[in-house]
């Protein structure tokens, strides 16, 4: 074998050579793990569990490397629902022996049942919960949480003998007695539940005396009373029940009511603070609202402020450009900026710079129009010609030529056959030019045209 | 007679089956011969007289 304490392999020695360790005591304790064990075993096949997990839990202490002595406390924990406490000792069994190892079995057994694992889970959730609940003084819904955990894993036994405690506290005896019998058809020795029928069978012997006697005495008096008639006997049947009845309205009733009305305090209580809080975020989140639309709307002001200095910056370039575009004697460019112009944005400065502008470049570009568009007109080229008079015309109308636009565009919108439009071009020429050549010009015309 | 509450202390929450690993993790699993071997060494340590 090899020593404990540095690993060097020893004979025969009681003592190991290289670092004195004591191996005669080293097998000592290994013997009483596994005398431990032994005694865990028998235990369990007596069906003396919790002892079992005693002697199997020293065992364990003595010597963590005993797996028999793991994986049969793991198996006493799960024949008692206790799964998860089952499960980890199975895993630290596999931690030290991995091959080989039975507590692989049982693992893989549970784990290819998950529904099941589930089942034995929520068992223990409801356990756990029933403490909670006893804690907080609600027995009967601690009741409900241990019979659904013990329907979910019948040999719970913890589960079974909390709800024992349950009853006894209730004083339904007979009922508590019940799961304590089921207790230890499982763990014959199971110290609560020992402890539970003990305490009570003291408590219901002097009873059952007493009720011998009572019953004696009832003996005796029905002999006494075999004088009654069958009516009467009828009658004693009903008051005795009126009796039972109100002795159960004085007594149960008002328990259970008291009960009720706790459970109903206590959820009125959640449910106004509930409430409460749902004011409180309601309040905040519209105060949230309000702020942020606030917000929006000064970012919205600031938006429209700064579009309209966007604007009229722009526009005063354009004023710029204009100018520019007039110097180089580009008149048409510089007339359809200035055109382009939203004289609303501008401020009153540039306004006046823009008119003085616009009086040079208008002039020049109607004139540049005109010539363009006679140009045009001439060759028979009448759509650039009518986009140039109508250019011209849109920039100046009271020039020397002015007259002959409004005759030329008549002349075109004819060539078109826009009758129409060609009649009020002429008469637009009569009315506003009259005695000039145009004016002339376009009364011959539209006396041809009715 | 039975202390209700005396009686309750003596039940315990269960270990449920989410909670293993963290069981088994913040266990260190000692035994007696764990305790030997450290008195061994902790002798073996000091100094001879």
């Amino acid at each position: 074998m090899n020593c404990p304490a540095c690993n060097n392999e020893i004979k025969q020695a009681n003592r190991c050579p290289i670092c004195q360790f004591d191996i005669a005591l080293y097998r000592k304790i290994k013997d009483i793990s596994s005398r431990l064990y032994n005694k865990g075993l028998e235990q369990a096949h007596n069906r003396e569990l919790t002892a079992a997990i005693d002697s199997l839990t020293k065992a364990i202490e003595f010597d963590k490397t005993n797996i028999d002595a793991r994986n049969l406390l793991g198996l006493i924990y799960f024949e008692m629902g206790q799964v998860g406490q089952a499960l980890t000792e199975w895993i630290i069994s596999t931690h030290f022996k991995k091959e080989d190892n039975i507590a692989n079995d049982y693992i893989n057994q549970i784990q290819n049942n998950p529904r099941k694992l589930d089942l034995y889970n929520d068992s223990i959730r409801m356990y756990n919960q029933a403490i909670e609940y006893i804690r907080q003084r609600s027995e009967d819904l601690a009741i409900i949480q241990l019979k659904k955990a013990i329907q979910e894993s019948p040999n719970f036994v913890e589960a079974y003998c909390l709800l024992a405690l349950c009853y006894i506290a209730e004083k339904d005896k007979a009922k508590a007695l019940s799961y304590i019998e089921k207790v230890l058809e499982i763990d014959i020795s199971n110290p609560k539940a020992l402890r539970y029928q003990k305490e009570l069978k003291s408590s219901v012997r002097p009873q059952t005396n007493d009720r011998s006697k009572t019953v004696g005495k009832h003996e005796t008096k029905r002999t006494r009373q075999t004088y009654f008639s069958p009516l009467g006997q009828i009658a004693g049947f009903i008051v005795g029940a009126i009796c039972t009845a109100a002795l159960l309205f004085i007594l149960v009733i008002p328990d259970k009511t008291n009960a009720l009305n706790r459970q109903i305090a206590d959820l009125n209580a959640e449910n106004q603070r509930l409430e409460e809080e749902i004011t409180k975020i309601t309040r905040e989140s519209q105060e949230t609202i309000s702020s942020l639309e606030e917000q929006l709307a000064t970012m919205q002001e600031t938006n429209d402020e700064l579009q309209k200095k966007q604007n009229a910056i722009e526009e005063a370039q354009k004023i710029s450009q204009a100018e520019t575009l007039y110097n180089s004697s580009n008149f048409a460019e510089a007339a359809s900026l200035l055109m382009s112009i939203d004289l609303d944005v501008i401020s009153e400065e540039n306004k006046t710079v823009y008119d003085q502008l616009a009086g040079k470049v208008f002039k020049e570009a109607g004139r540049y129009h005109y010539n363009t568009g006679l140009n045009s007109y001439s060759k028979g080229d009448y759509d650039n010609a009518k986009l140039n008079f109508e250019k011209s015309y849109l920039y100046v109308k009271d020039q020397y030529y002015s007259d002959n636009v409004l005759y030329y565009l008549g002349r075109i919108y004819e060539a078109e056959n826009n009758i129409e439009k060609a009649k009020e071009c002429y008469q637009q020429a009569i009315d506003q030019y009259k005695g000039t050549d145009g004016a002339n010009s376009s009364r011959r015309r539209l006396n041809n045209l009715q | 007679m039975l202390d209700f509450k005396e009686e309750l202390r003596k039940f315990k929450p269960i270990l449920e089956i989410d909670h293993i690993e963290e069981a088994i993790q913040s266990n260190e699993v000692k035994d007696i011969l764990d305790l030997l071997t450290q008195i061994t060494k902790n002798i073996e340590s000091k100094p001879k007289e």
